[in-house]
C-alpha cells in the first residue's frame, strides 16, 4: 500500500521562468525607462480626421455626417485608459524602484505627461469622465465604479501632472544632444508647456461659447502663460513649410518639433504608417476648406476682387491665393500622385481636392511602409494659440503680438500680407475669425480642425451643409460627364433644384440633407453603453443620447 | 478428410462462412452455402470454430464421422465489458453513463481521423469541424454540451482523452490501432479524474497482441475528395454592372459607363493602355476559382499490422500512413500522418504481468503562409478568400506587351495564383514520442491487484514559414501597384515538451455471501514541461534561400527572437467503493482529490466525490416478464471539476515586453487573479438500459443536469480599469439534455440487418454571470438568463419600397428613424421598431432587460442531435448507410461576408444576383450599395440568421467478403464508401451548415469523399 503514496511528496511549486513579474521587474533606472516607453508604443500618430468640415473620405465620416448611434464598446473610451493605467502604474512603481529623485522624477514625469495627454482626448470628446489617478486594484476597488467627474476637476488635474512633467522633463536643448539621440521622440519640457497651452485655450474657449460656467478666463491665461513658457525653450518655425512634412523636418535639428511620434527607422521601418496612400486613396479636401485660403491681397475669397466670376479651370479657385494653397492642394499640371500628372478625378481618390501636403512619392512606393514621422505638436500651433488665447482673454492684439504669431506663419510661407488691426479694420474683417482662419489653412489635415469647431461651437453652422468638391471642365479630366452629372451643379448653381454652390459643374460630395447635426446631442460623443451598464449605473449618458 | 456441418444452436439454420481452423496446423476453411465443410486434417485434431456473433467452439475430432456442429449465440451485451476509469466493468454491472464503440466501426470509416469518424455515432458526443483544409479540420469534441465557457463563448473545458491511460490527441491516431473507446458522461463515470474530468472522458484503449499464429493484415484505401458547398463568382460584365449600380445608389455616378461595363463581355477585347496613369484597363473575364482550385483531390491511407505470440510473450506492430491533397491548385496544401506502434505483453511469472508500449506520430501538414496569423491561421483560407473575391475582370497574367519580368498580373488586387505558386510555404511538423511500462501483480494476497505504470510523451513541433516577398509592378514597371510578404521573412518555431505521469494503483476484491465488493486506491503524479524558442529574420538576402545565416543585419529590427517555457505539474489521489448484491443492487463511491501548480498556493487542491446507484429489475425473481431480458434502472450524482483555462501563473502580475524601435517596453497589461479556483461541476444522471427479445432490440436512456457553481468567467468591468480582467469563480451555468439510443439486430432468411438510432438534446443557460450584462445585434456569448452564444437581432419586415415610403412613415410615426437615415431609399431593409414606433431604432440600453428593438433569435448551439444506422449482411456482401445530423441550430455569417460590397474591393457571388429591384422587390438581398463598412442593411436580424438544421448522408458503404478456401489469405473484403456524399440544410447554399458561427469568405470547404478500399488478413 505503501507505493500508491510514494508520489505525496511530489512539489506543485512552478515559477515563471520566462516572464517577469511585478515582483522581480522594478528594480532599475532601465525597467523605469522601459515602462515609459510603452507610451510610444501605443502612441496615436498618422490618422486622417474626417469628423470635420475640411476633409472627406471615400464615404461620409459618420460624425461628420451626423449619423453616428451609441455604440456597445469604443476604443474612444477605453483606449485613453489603458494608457492612463500605464501611467499611474509607474507613478505608483516609480518611487519604490530606489534610484535619485531626480532620475527618478525625469521618468515618473512622462507618465505624469501621458496622463494628462489621454484624459485630456476624453474630455474633449465626452466632456465629464471618470478621473482616475491611481491604478485600480481589483473588482471590488470602489474607482472602478466612479461615476463622471466634472470636466473642470479633469482639467485642473491635468495642469498639475504637467506642471510636475514640465519641471522634471528635459529641455528641447537637452533632447537635442548628440547623447540623447537614440531617445529621439521622447516628449520633453516643451512637449508639456505645449500640451498645457492646448489645453487650457481649448478650455477656455469652449466653456466660453459653450456656457459652461467656469471660470474660462483662468483657462485663457494658463494658455497664455505656458506659451510664454515655450517660447523661451529655443524653439523656431522650421523654413520651408513643404518640406516641414517631409523627410527634411524629421529629428531635433527641427527646432519647430515639440512633440513627435516617431516613425521607423527610417528605411527599414518596423514602425510604420500608410499616409501616402491615405492621401491618395482615402481623403480630399473639400470646397468648403478651401474657401477659408485668403486671396494673395490678404483678403477672404468671398471679399477680394481677385475672385473671378466664373471658374474656367481647376485650377482657378487654386490661383492668386495664400501661397500654401500651392502647398497644400494638387493642382492640375503638377506632379501628383505617383509621379503622375495630377488629372481631375482620374487620378485620385475621393471626388475632392487631393492632398499635397506631406505626401512624398518614395513613401508611396514603400507600400504602406512607411517611415515620415508625425508632429503631433509643432511650434506653428504654440504661436497661433497664443494669438488667439490673447485675443480671447483681452478681446484685443497688438500688432506686435500679431506679427510674433500669425504673421511670422505667414512670413514663413512668402505670404506678405500682414494682418494688422489697421487691415482689419480698413476692410471689415473681424479679427478673431482671421486668428480662427490661420489656424485652420495652417493646420489642414493636422487632426486640429474637429476639435476647433466643437470649442468655438461652430459644428452645427459648417457640419450639416453641402460638401462641396471640385470644379469639373471636361477638357482638363477624362471622366465623362455623363457619369458624374448626377453630382454636378448646374448654371445656376443648383443640384436636384437645390441652391449648392454659386457655380456652375461643381461636384457635390454630400448633400445638406443627407448631413445633419444636433447641437443638443452631437457636441460630446455617447458614452458607449457597456460602460455604462459595467458601472453599475454611476457613469451616465451625454444628454440626449438615450434611444428610448 | 473430415466433413460437417455447422448449425446455429437456437434456430438450428445452417451457418455459411464459419471460419474453421485445425489448431495444429492453423490450416483452415470456412463453411459454404450449405454451411457444409470440408478439410483435411488428422484423426485427433482439433478444429476450431469461430464465427462474428457467437461463440467460438473447439473440437476434438474422433473418427471421420461427419460432423455435427452447433454453435451458441452471443448472449447480446451481457458479457460485455465496458472500459471505465482505471479498470473495466461489466456493461450490465455499469451505474454511470458511459457509451461505447467498438474499433471495428471506426477503421470502416474513410474519415480523414478517429474524430471525423465518431460523429453522430455516439448520443451525447458531439464532434464539430470548422474547415475542410488538410490537417487543420478544427475538430472538437463536446460530451453533453458545455460544461464551462470562456468569455468568446468558447467550450472552456475539453474532454479528456486518454489513449491507453496517456493523454493524447485523437485526430493523430492511427484508426485501425482503436480496440473500443468509451465515452464516459456522466459524473459516476468520470470523477475517478476529479478536475480534468468537468468535460467528460474519453477512454480510446488499444488493440494488443494475439496469442497464437502470426497474423497479418493489411487496410488500405484510396480516395477521391470533391469540395462540397462553395460559392460560384460571376461573369465580370455582370459583377461590373453590380459594381456600377452599387455606385450609382451611393454616389450618383457608376464606377464604369456603360461602354466600358460592355468590353468586359467582349472575348476579343480584353485590355487597353489606360493613359492617364500608368496602368492597364483591363476587360477580361476570369474564372479564378477554376483557375486556383482542383475540381477533385486525393486521399489515401495504409496500414499494416503484425501480432502474435504466446502466453508468456505477446506482440502487435503496426503501422499507417494518411495522406490528403487539398483544394489549392497549386503549391502547399497537404497532409501527412504516420503511426507506429508496437505493444508486448508478458506474463512474467504466476503473479507479475507486464505490459510495454512504444509509440509514434508524425503529423505533417504544409499550407500557404499567406496572411497567416495567430488568430487566422488559415493561409489556404485566405487564398481561397482572393479567389473568391478578386475581380474576374482581373486577368491571371499580364497582357503581352507587359514590360514586367513577373507575367502575373496584380493590377486591382494581389494575385492569388502567384502567390499560391510563389508566396513560400508553412511547414508544420508534429512528432510524438510516446512510451509506457506498467506491472500489475495479481494474487499475491487473493484479490489483491497493484499496478505501477510510468508515461512518457515526448513531442517536438517545428514550424517554418518563409515569406517570399511579390510585387507587383504597374505598366511602366516602376509603380508598386500591389504586394505582398513585405518584406521577406522567415520564422522558425520549435518546441519540445515532456509529460510524464507516474501511477499507482490497488485493487481489491472481496466476496462475502452475496455481498461483493471492489475496492481501488490510487494515487498519480504528473510532471508537464514545454519549451519553446521561436526566430524570425526579415530581409533575407534571396528569396529562394531560407537561413538564419543570410539576412540584412544592419537593421536591428530585421532580427525578433522568443522563449517560453511553460511548466505544470498535477498531484491527485483517488479512490472507489463497487458494491454489488447478487447482481440486482449496484452501488459505487468515487473520490478524487486533486491538487495543480497553475494555482495560488491555497486555492489548489480540491475533492470530487461521486455516488451512483443501480438496481436490474430483470435480476428480481418476481420479476416476470420474458421478453424483457434485462431491465436497468440506475441513478449517479457527483462533482467533477476543471481548470482547462487556468493560465501557468495567473495568481501573479506578470509584465509582457516588446520591441519598439530598438528599444525594449515593458507593461502590465492583465489583473491578477490570486483566488481564482477550479470549477465544479455538479451533475446529476438517471438511465435505465432495457434488452428485449433476448437483447435483439436494446435501449439506453438518460436524462442529466449538470450545474457549474464557479464558473470562470470573465466579469465584464468597466474600461477605466486599464487592464484586461482575468476569470473568477463568479458565473454559474446549467447545462440540461437527455439521451436515447435504440438497437435492433436480427435477420430475416440470410439477411442479417441492424438498425441503430440515437438522439441527444442538449440546452444550456447561464444562471448567473455578476449583474453585468450587455446585449447587442450579433452573437452574444453571454447573457445571463439566456443560453450561451446568443443571437440577437432586428426584426425585418421587407425593405422600404422607396424613399418616399419611408419619409411618410416617418411622418406618420414621429420620432422613428433607422439606420443611417439619410441614406434610407427603396430597397433598404426595414427593420421593425419594438413597442412603439417612435424611436431610433436601436440595441436600447444594451441589456436583456431593456434591449431596444433587439429580440432573442436563437442560440448557435445545436439540439437534437442525431444518428441513424443501417446495415445489413448476406452471404458475403455488406451494407450500411449512416445518417446524421442536427435538429436545431441557428448562427450567422460574418457581415463582410453577407453583404455584397461590404469592402469595395470584395466581389459578390452568384447567390448575390437575387438584389432588390423596383421590379425585383421580393428579393433576398437588399438593393446593392457601395457600403464600405457601413453595414445598415446587415444588422444582425431575423433576416439573416441561418438554420443551421441539416441531415447528413455521412456515411454509405458496401462491401463485399471474398469467399477463400484455403491459401494463404485468411480474409478479404472489398469495399466502396463515400464520406460527407449528400446533406440538405436551407443555409445559404455557399456554406456547408455545419460550419462554425460568424463563418467568412474565408472558411475552406468540407470534402464529400469517395473511396475504394481493401482488408485483407494474412
Amino acid at each position: 500500500m505503501l507505493s500508491v503514496f510514494y508520489l505525496s511528496g511530489c512539489n506543485l511549486d512552478r515559477i515563471p521562468e520566462t516572464t517577469l513579474t511585478n515582483e522581480n521587474f522594478w528594480k532599475t533606472e532601465n525597467d523605469l525607462k522601459g515602462a515609459c516607453t510603452r507610451f510610444y508604443n501605443l502612441l496615436e500618430g498618422f490618422s486622417h480626421d474626417t469628423r470635420a468640415d475640411d476633409i472627406i473620405g471615400t464615404t461620409s465620416d459618420q460624425t461628420s455626417a451626423g449619423s453616428r448611434s451609441i455604440p456597445n464598446t469604443s476604443s474612444d473610451w477605453s483606449n485613453p485608459y489603458v494608457r492612463i493605467f500605464t501611467a499611474n502604474n509607474i507613478i505608483e512603481k516609480g518611487p519604490g524602484v530606489g534610484i535619485p529623485v531626480s532620475k527618478q522624477n525625469r521618468w515618473m514625469a512622462e507618465a505624469y505627461f501621458f496622463r494628462a495627454y489621454y484624459h485630456f482626448i476624453l474630455v474633449t470628446k465626452y466632456g465629464d469622465v471618470p478621473l482616475i489617478t491611481r491604478t485600480i486594484k481589483g473588482l471590488n476597488d470602489s474607482l472602478l465604479y466612479s461615476s463622471r467627474v466634472s470636466r473642470e476637476i479633469v482639467i485642473q488635474q491635468c495642469y498639475k501632472d504637467l506642471d510636475f512633467a514640465a519641471q522634471w522633463l528635459p529641455t528641447r536643448a537637452t533632447a537635442a544632444l548628440a547623447a540623447n539621440a537614440a531617445d529621439w521622440g521622447r516628449v520633453t519640457r516643451s512637449s508639456a508647456l505645449a500640451l498645457k497651452e492646448r489645453i487650457g485655450l481649448y478650455e477656455g474657449t469652449y466653456s466660453k461659447y459653450h456656457n459652461l460656467g467656469s471660470d474660462y478666463k483662468a483657462h485663457l491665461k494658463v494658455a497664455i502663460d505656458a506659451a510664454v513658457l515655450v517660447m523661451k525653450e529655443g524653439h523656431a518655425l522650421y523654413p520651408d513649410f513643404q518640406k516641414l512634412f517631409l523627410f527634411e523636418g524629421e529629428g531635433s535639428a527641427n527646432l519647430e518639433n515639440i512633440f513627435v511620434k516617431v516613425y521607423g527607422p527610417n528605411g527599414a521601418g518596423t514602425v510604420v504608417h500608410g499616409n501616402a496612400r491615405q492621401l491618395e486613396n482615402g481623403v480630399s479636401l473639400t470646397r468648403n476648406m478651401l474657401d477659408n485660403f485668403l486671396c494673395s491681397d490678404g483678403l477672404p475669397w468671398s471679399k477680394s476682387p481677385l475672385r473671378p466670376a466664373v471658374e474656367i479651370s481647376y485650377n482657378t479657385a487654386l490661383t492668386n491665393r495664400d501661397p500654401r494653397v500651392g502647398m497644400t492642394f494638387f493642382k492640375v499640371g503638377d506632379l501628383g500622385y505617383k509621379s503622375a500628372t495630377f488629372i481631375p478625378f482620374t487620378n485620385q481618390g475621393g471626388n475632392g481636392y487631393s492632398i499635397k501636403k506631406g505626401y512624398l512619392d518614395s513613401e508611396w512606393n514603400t507600400n504602406s511602409k512607411e517611415t515620415i514621422d508625425k508632429m503631433l505638436i509643432r511650434y506653428a500651433e504654440v504661436l497661433i494659440s497664443y494669438a488667439e488665447a490673447l485675443y480671447e482673454y483681452n478681446g484685443t492684439i497688438t500688432d506686435a503680438q500679431l506679427d510674433a504669431t500669425v504673421n511670422a506663419l505667414r512670413a514663413r510661407v512668402g505670404f506678405n500680407v500682414k494682418l494688422t488691426n489697421a487691415f482689419v479694420t480698413a476692410n471689415g474683417l473681424n479679427m478673431l475669425d482671421e486668428i480662427r482662419r490661420e489656424r485652420a489653412i495652417e493646420f489642414v489635415d493636422e487632426g486640429l480642425r474637429y476639435n476647433d469647431i466643437i470649442r468655438w461651437k461652430i459644428a452645427e453652422s459648417v457640419l450639416p451643409v453641402n460638401m462641396i468638391g471640385t470644379k469639373f471642365i471636361q477638357s482638363e479630366t477624362t471622366k465623362l460627364r455623363t457619369d458624374l452629372k448626377a453630382r454636378l451643379t448646374d448654371a445656376t448653381g443648383k443640384l436636384n433644384g437645390l441652391a449648392v454652390y454659386n457655380q456652375i459643374d461643381m461636384y457635390v460630395i454630400e448633400l445638406a440633407g443627407n448631413r445633419k447635426f444636433d447641437p443638443a446631442k452631437d457636441y460630446l460623443y455617447p458614452v458607449p453603453l457597456n460602460e455604462m451598464s459595467l458601472s453599475g449605473g454611476t457613469v451616465v449618458q451625454n444628454p440626449n443620447w438615450s434611444a428610448q | 478428410m473430415i466433413k460437417g456441418i455447422v448449425r446455429s444452436q437456437s434456430d438450428g439454420e445452417t451457418l455459411i462462412g464459419v471460419s474453421v481452423i485445425v489448431k495444429e496446423s492453423k490450416s483452415g476453411t470456412i463453411t459454404d452455402s450449405n454451411g457444409q465443410f470440408t478439410l483435411k486434417a488428422n484423426q485427433k485434431a482439433t478444429l476450431v470454430f469461430s464465427y462474428v456473433g457467437f461463440v467460438s467452439k473447439e473440437i476434438v475430432v474422433k473418427g471421420n464421422a461427419p460432423l455435427n456442429i452447433q454453435l451458441t449465440e452471443v448472449a447480446k451485451n451481457l458479457d460485455e465489458v465496458i472500459v471505465v476509469g482505471y479498470g473495466v466493468q461489466k456493461k450490465v454491472n455499469l451505474t454511470g453513463a458511459i457509451s461505447s464503440i467498438d474499433g471495428k466501426t471506426i477503421a470502416n470509416k474513410t474519415s480523414q481521423n478517429v474524430l471525423g469518424a465518431l460523429q453522430g455515432e455516439l448520443p451525447g458526443l458531439s464532434v464539430t469541424r470548422s474547415s475542410g483544409q488538410p490537417g487543420s479540420q478544427g475538430y472538437g469534441i463536446r460530451i453533453r454540451g458545455f460544461s464551462s465557457v470562456d468569455a468568446n463563448g468558447n467550450s472552456n473545458a475539453n474532454a479528456l482523452v486518454l489513449i491507453d491511460g496517456i493523454e493524447g490527441d485523437m485526430t493523430l491516431l492511427n484508426p485501425n490501432d482503436i480496440e473500443s473507446v468509451s465515452v464516459l458522461k456522466d459524473a459516476a463515470a468520470a470523477s475517478i479524474y476529479g478536475a480534468r474530468a468537468a468535460a467528460g472522458v474519453i477512454l480510446v484503449t488499444t488493440k494488443n497482441g494475439k496469442e497464437g499464429k502470426v497474423q497479418l493484415s493489411y487496410q488500405g484505401y484510396f480516395g477521391v475528395n470533391t469540395p462540397g458547398n462553395m460559392p460560384e463568382r460571376l461573369p465580370s460584365w455582370e459583377e461590373q454592372d453590380m459594381i456600377n449600380q452599387s455606385r450609382v445608389n451611393q454616389s450618383g455616378s457608376p464606377e464604369w459607363n456603360a461602354e466600358m461595363t460592355e468590353w468586359t463581355a467582349n472575348p476579343n477585347f480584353n485590355y487597353r493602355i489606360n493613359n492617364t496613369n500608368s496602368r492597364w484597363d483591363l476587360f477580361t473575364n476570369t474564372d479564378w476559382i477554376k483557375a486556383g482550385t482542383n475540381k477533385y483531390t486525393t486521399q489515401q491511407s495504409h496500414s499494416v499490422s503484425a501480432s502474435g505470440g504466446n502466453k508468456e510473450l505477446n506482440y502487435l506492430i503496426s503501422g499507417n500512413y494518411f495522406t490528403q491533397k487539398g483544394l489549392l491548385k497549386y503549391g502547399p496544401d497537404k497532409n501527412d500522418r504516420y503511426n507506429f506502434r508496437i505493444k508486448l505483453n508478458s506474463q512474467l511469472n504466476k503473479y507479475m504481468f507486464l505490459e510495454a508500449m512504444g509509440n509514434y506520430e508524425g503529423n505533417f501538414i504544409q499550407q500557404n503562409p499567406y496572411g497567416v496569423t495567430s488568430s487566422n491561421p488559415s493561409g489556404a483560407g485566405n487564398i481561397l478568400d482572393r479567389l473568391y473575391r478578386i475581380r474576374t475582370r482581373q486577368p491571371i497574367f499580364n497582357p503581352t506587351e507587359d514590360i514586367n519580368a513577373d507575367r502575373y498580373n496584380g493590377d486591382l488586387q494581389v494575385n492569388p495564383i502567384d502567390l499560391m505558386i510563389n508566396g513560400g510555404i508553412d511547414k508544420n511538423q508534429y512528432e510524438a514520442y510516446i512510451g509506457k511500462a506498467s506491472l500489475t501483480i495479481k494474487d499475491l494476497v487473493k484479490g489483491l491487484k497493484v499496478n505501477l505504470s510510468a508515461s512518457r510523451v515526448n513531442d517536438y513541433y517545428t514550424q517554418e514559414v518563409d515569406r517570399r516577398y511579390l510585387v507587383w509592378y504597374d505598366r511602366t514597371g516602376t509603380g508598386v501597384r500591389f504586394d505582398a510578404n513585405n518584406p521577406n521573412s522567415m520564422t522558425r518555431t520549435k518546441n519540445g515538451s515532456l509529460h510524464d505521469v507516474l501511477q499507482a494503483t490497488v485493487d481489491y476484491d472481496l466476496k462475502l455471501n452475496n455481498h461483493a465488493f471492489h475496492f481501488l486506491a490510487g494515487s498519480s503524479y504528473e510532471n508537464y514541461r514545454k519549451d519553446q524558442m521561436s526566430g524570425t529574420v526579415k530581409n533575407l538576402n534571396s528569396n529562394d534561400f531560407f537561413s538564419f545565416n543570410y539576412y540584412d543585419v544592419t537593421v536591428v529590427t530585421n532580427t525578433a527572437v522568443s522563449d517560453a517555457i511553460e511548466p505544470w505539474a498535477m498531484s491527485s489521489y483517488f479512490g472507489r467503493i463497487n458494491y454489488n448484491y447478487k447482481d440486482r443492487y449496484l452501488l459505487e463511491g468515487n473520490l478524487r482529490y486533486d491538487g495543480s501548480s497553475r494555482l495560488a498556493p491555497g486555492y489548489r487542491w480540491k475533492a470530487y466525490p461521486s455516488f451512483s446507484a443501480g438496481w436490474r429489475v430483470s435480476q428480481e425473481s418476481f420479476f416476470d416478464v420474458p421478453v424483457i431480458s434485462n431491465l436497468k434502472i440506475r441513478g449517479s450524482w457527483g462533482q467533477l471539476g476543471n481548470g482547462t483555462a487556468f493560465g501557468l501563473y495567473d495568481y501573479l502580475s506578470l509584465i509582457q515586453s516588446g520591441n519598439q524601435m530598438g528599444q525594449s517596453y515593458y507593461y502590465q497589461s492583465a489583473l491578477a487573479s490570486n483566488q481564482k479556483t477550479w470549477e465544479t461541476v455538479q451533475t446529476t444522471d438517471v438511465g435505465f438500459d432495457l434488452g428485449m427479445f433476448n437483447n435483439r432490440l436494446s435501449m439506453t436512456g438518460d436524462y442529466y443536469w449538470k450545474f457549474n457553481k464557479a464558473l470562470l468567467a470573465t466579469p465584464g468591468a468597466p474600461s477605466i480599469l486599464g487592464l484586461t480582467v482575468p476569470q473568477q469563480n463568479l458565473g454559474e451555468l446549467k447545462t440540461w439534455g437527455w439521451e436515447f439510443e435504440v438497437k435492433w439486430n436480427d435477420k430475416v432468411g440470410n439477411v442479417n440487418y441492424s438498425v441503430a438510432f440515437n438522439l441527444a438534446d442538449n440546452q444550456n443557460k447561464l444562471i448567473k454571470y455578476l449583474n453585468f450584462n450587455t446585449v447587442y445585434a450579433g452573437t452574444v456569448p453571454l447573457v445571463e438568463g439566456y443560453p450561451i452564444n446568443s443571437i440577437w437581432g432586428y426584426k425585418t419586415d421587407g425593405y422600404w419600397s422607396s424613399k418616399d415610403e419611408y419619409t411618410q412613415y416617418k411622418t406618420d410615426h414621429p420620432g422613428y428613424q433607422t439606420f443611417s437615415d439619410a441614406l434610407i431609399s427603396g430597397g433598404d431593409v426595414k427593420y421593425v421598431a419594438q413597442g412603439a414606433n417612435d424611436h431610433l431604432i436601436g440595441a436600447g440600453k444594451g441589456t436583456p432587460q431593456s434591449p431596444g428593438d433587439l429580440v432573442y433569435l436563437g442560440t448557435t448551439n445545436g439540439r437534437y442531435l442525431y444518428g441513424l444506422n443501417l446495415s445489413a449482411s448476406w452471404h458475403g456482401f455488406d451494407m450500411s448507410v449512416f445518417f446524421q445530423g442536427v435538429g436545431q441550430r441557428s448562427f450567422l455569417v460574418s457581415t463582410e461576408t453577407l453583404a455584397p460590397f461590404y469592402s469595395t474591393a470584395n466581389m459578390p457571388w452568384t447567390i448575390d444576383r437575387d438584389y432588390w429591384t423596383s421590379t425585383n422587390t421580393n428579393s433576398f438581398w437588399p438593393r446593392l450599395y457601395n457600403y464600405s463598412g457601413n453595414d445598415f442593411n446587415f444588422k444582425s436580424s431575423d433576416k439573416y440568421v441561418q438554420n443551421g438544421a441539416y441531415i447528413r448522408l455521412k456515411n454509405i458503404q458496401v462491401g463485399y467478403n471474398v469467399p477463400l478456401k484455403s491459401g494463404i489469405i485468411d480474409k478479404m473484403r472489398f469495399y466502396v464508401a463515400g464520406t460527407d456524399v449528400w446533406e440538405y440544410s436551407t443555409v445559404l447554399s455557399v456554406y456547408d451548415p455545419e460550419v462554425g458561427n460568424n463563418t467568412g469568405s474565408n472558411s475552406y470547404p468540407f470534402f464529400r469523399t469517395w473511396a475504394m478500399g481493401v482488408n485483407i488478413t494474412f
